[in-house]
């Protein structure tokens, strides 16, 4: 642990911390379906990358056909 | 102040539940967001705001979603979350226009509607006024009064979440200190109530 023994605070930084502990100390209230509606942006965030992941690789193997028949189409000219 | 969920039982578990959430378990981040919502709460409101509180961790808590496989699990998944929550506070205050602080109006206080007892009420607007000096302090200042003295993290979780040395995070941590008391000094409303120990001996007295 690095945090090391020091000089204990003045009367003043005692207050100030006093009074930033007494901040901690309450979590601000927000809405009920905080978790629920978060969940469900996570599970449609990721249906949407799946998706795009999925789009992603169609294409992908559409250019590598396209190119291989190109690829074949001009050795067939050569030949 | 929360507990520190930093014991090896809950780490194992955070770990488990990152692990399963990455292989599709909702069910898992679901656990994650409830076991960690508070502290994420708490440092998106007094970083950012309380108004901007939701949105600010609802950002912090997608953007670790699709990290996941980032983290690594060599520090607490807390440290790491709050890494993200601080940089998606900070972001968003970027992205907003400067707010600027009335020092006039760091006495005023906003009339409730509810009716809770006194020194609920008390209590409550007295944050409400502290969180408005907090809001006057350089960012990086805030957030080091946050996470020291608000949250009570150590200097080393601190300086992994702001991604700062250590020494700068001590250093920074009594400018701020510094600062904050300045601020309450210019405004003695606070500073000057009596604590409970002269309430209780003022009382014994009458």
């Amino acid at each position: 642990m690095t945090d090391a023994p020091k000089p204990p605070p003045g009367p003043a930084e005692s207050r100030a911390i006093e009074l930033l502990r007494l901040v901690g100390s309450q979590t601000p209230a927000i809405s009920s379906r905080f978790t629920d509606d978060l969940v469900a942006r996570a599970r449609a965030q990721r249906a949407v990358a799946g998706s795009l992941t999925a789009i992603g690789g169609l294409v992908a193997a559409i250019a590598d056909a396209l190119m291989g028949a190109v690829r074949t189409s001009r050795r067939d000219r050569r030949a | 102040m929360s507990p520190a969920p930093s014991s090896a039982a809950e780490a194992l578990e955070d770990a488990e539940l990152v692990r399963r959430t990455e292989r599709g378990e909702l069910s898992a981040f679901e656990q994650l967001v409830d076991r960690h919502r508070p502290v994420v709460i708490r440092v998106a409101a007094r970083i950012a705001g309380s108004n901007e509180a939701e949105d600010v961790s609802q950002d912090a808590f997608l953007r670790a979603f699709h990290r996941l496989d980032q983290f690594r699990g060599d520090a607490p998944f807390r440290s790491w979350l709050l890494r993200i929550t601080h940089n998606a506070a900070l972001d968003h205050l970027a992205r907003r226009r400067p707010e600027p602080v009335d020092p006039d109006a760091l006495d005023a206080s906003e009339p409730s509607t509810e009716r809770p007892p006194a020194d609920r009420l008390e209590v409550r607007e007295r944050i409400e006024r502290l969180e408005l000096k907090l809001r006057g302090l350089a960012p990086q200042h805030r957030v080091v009064l946050v996470l020291r003295d608000a949250e009570g993290l150590s200097y080393d979780e601190i300086a992994e979440i702001t991604d700062t040395p250590l020494g700068s995070v001590k250093g920074r941590l009594h400018r701020a200190r510094l600062e904050f008391i300045d601020m309450l000094r210019a405004n003695t409303f606070d500073w000057e109530l009596p604590d409970d120990r002269r309430t209780q001996a003022s009382a014994g007295t009458g």
